[in-house]
């Protein structure tokens, strides 16, 4: 102390001293250092994110044992099927020679599917059409959850182990965007275990009011379709089987009622959700041409195939919400934009269609808590 | 801790620690000895050190989680349109028959099912 004392000199400050001597230290540390203490900094977020990952990724797992073990009342215990199950993955196909990729895409989804919903009646042998549905959507869910956590704990130990800055850079600059993807699929955990609508389930909700009390059909698989009258002309109403979680198979459900039921709508009209932009209003509804309809793309393909085969103008209806709202649970501002959707459905029937004519209208998206 | 008492409490602590600041500045004690450029500094030096103290608690805090909503169901008449609101259960979808209406009888469906809004509404944007 007497030797500080003698550096702060006669009458000085210890303690102004001390500050200094701090502020110098702290000033050279990060100008030796600077890059490492930010990288320590990143990494610590990107830990602590992890956490909340897998947290989220543990509770998916819980959330989905505990729905099967209460739906599908296995006489074994499940824990070591649904862990593999969150292990599964799609390999798709080579696209070097792009050149009739899209039916053996489809062909390798629809095995994905099969075998999905095979693991899961094994898993809930009690459950239900409806509850095997959600149940296997849950376990999506969980499954998109552990592939989450696993791909940032990868890029974060690489990052670790290599020193690689730019890696854990990358990773901590898109942390935030991963986190919103991360808690969207939690809200879906929660909203596939109960059954209630999320948002993407806007088209569907669209075509069950369209067909409220009227008999409705099975075609295609998960798709059923009804028929009505919408402003005096006859409109064939199309959705994906609920109120299980469905999304069906829009495109060979439209391909089926032209080709081998042979009707003839003078337009088809897709209903979708679809995302909007940062700053515009979830629920807002827009309307343009083309098929509405997102996924891996082989649906698209087979609405626009037969579409351009028949010469039928192909219209979209889009009601706007974020990534975020399209698997979390429908919110209000969707049910509102849900009736400003058939709206704008009838003034493109009025604009684009005669009396009398007949009118194709698909309603696309998951149809979890959304019946017929 | 939701995500506005969270962003409240830093504020808090920065306008304690202004207060903190202001209240030794307006000391008589401070102020005799706010002539000696050394008293100032070292109390600049603490002010700054509380500031950088209290950046690096917010930037260690932990992410905020999403706040917990109630599933809320909307019953409605498919006779006189009254509706009612209930808490969601499982195996309610849309649109499932129940119940009668309370006023004349009709059969009730199930209109909605939506999380119940939870604070404020966002500002709308000025461009």
């Amino acid at each position: 102390m007497p030797f500080l004392q003698h550096l702060a000199g006669e009458g000085g400050n210890l303690w102004s001293l001390v500050f200094q001597l701090f502020f110098i230290a702290f000033i050279i540390a990060y100008f030796l250092y600077g890059q490492r203490i930010q990288i320590a900094i990143w990494n610590r977020d990107i830990e602590r994110n992890l956490r909340r990952l897998k947290f989220l990724r543990d509770r998916a797992r819980e959330t989905a044992i505990k729905a099967v073990k209460e739906i599908g009342k296995p006489e074994e215990d499940p824990v070591p099927s649904i862990d593999r199950f969150l292990e599964t993955f799609f390999i798709q196909p080579v696209d070097m020679d792009p050149a009739g990729i899209v039916w053996k895409l489809d062909r390798l989804l629809d095995v994905r599917d099969l075998s999905m919903k095979d693991a899961v009646r094994r898993i809930a042998p009690k459950a239900s059409d409806t509850e095997l549905n959600n149940l296997e959507n849950l376990l999506e869910a969980a499954l998109d959850l552990n592939l989450i956590y696993r791909i940032v704990r990868h890029y974060y130990l690489m990052g670790k182990r290599t020193n690689a800055y730019i890696i854990t850079a990358q990773l901590h600059m898109m942390l935030p965007l991963i986190m919103d993807i991360a808690y969207a699929y939690d809200g879906a955990v929660k909203a596939f275990a109960e059954g209630q609508p999320i948002g993407d389930g806007a088209g569907p909700l669209l075509a069950c009011k369209l067909l409220a009390g009227k008999k409705v059909e099975k075609i295609e698989k998960d798709m059923v379709f009804g028929e009505t009258e919408l402003e005096g002309r006859h409109v064939i109403v199309l959705k994906a089987e609920g109120p299980g979680g469905n999304v069906g198979k829009p495109g060979e459900a439209i391909e089926k009622l032209i080709d081998t039921y042979g009707y003839r709508p003078a337009i088809i009209v897709m209903v979708d959700a679809a995302q909007k932009f940062e700053g515009e209003d979830t629920g807002d509804v827009a309307d343009g041409v083309g098929a509405a309809i997102g996924g891996i793309g082989t649906e698209k393909y087979r609405i626009e195939e037969v579409a351009h085969k028949h010469k039928i103008p192909l219209y979209a209806v889009i009601i706007k919400e974020s990534l975020r709202e399209a698997i979390a649970p429908m919110k209000k501002e969707i049910y509102e934009g849900v009736d400003k959707a058939i709206e704008t459905v009838k003034k493109i029937i009025r604009e684009k269609t005669r009396e009398g004519d007949l009118v194709l209208i698909a309603g696309i998206g998951n149809t979890i808590g959304i019946a017929q | 801790m939701s995500v506005n008492s969270r962003h409240n409490l830093g504020w808090l602590l920065l306008l304690l620690l202004i207060l903190v600041f202001l209240f030794v500045l307006g000391s008589p004690e401070a102020l005799e000895k706010l002539g000696e450029e050394r008293f100032f500094s070292t109390a600049l030096g603490i002010f700054g050190l509380l500031l950088i103290l209290l950046f690096f608690l917010k930037l260690v805090s932990q992410p905020s989680a999403p706040p917990k909503q109630r599933i809320l169901t909307v019953l409605r008449c498919e006779r006189c349109d009254v509706t009612s609101v209930r808490e969601f259960k499982r195996g309610d979808y849309i649109p499932k028959r129940e119940g009668k209406c309370p006023s004349c009888e009709g059969e009730m469906y199930i209109e909605a099912i939506y999380p119940e809004e939870l604070g404020k509404k966002k500002k709308p944007l000025p461009f």
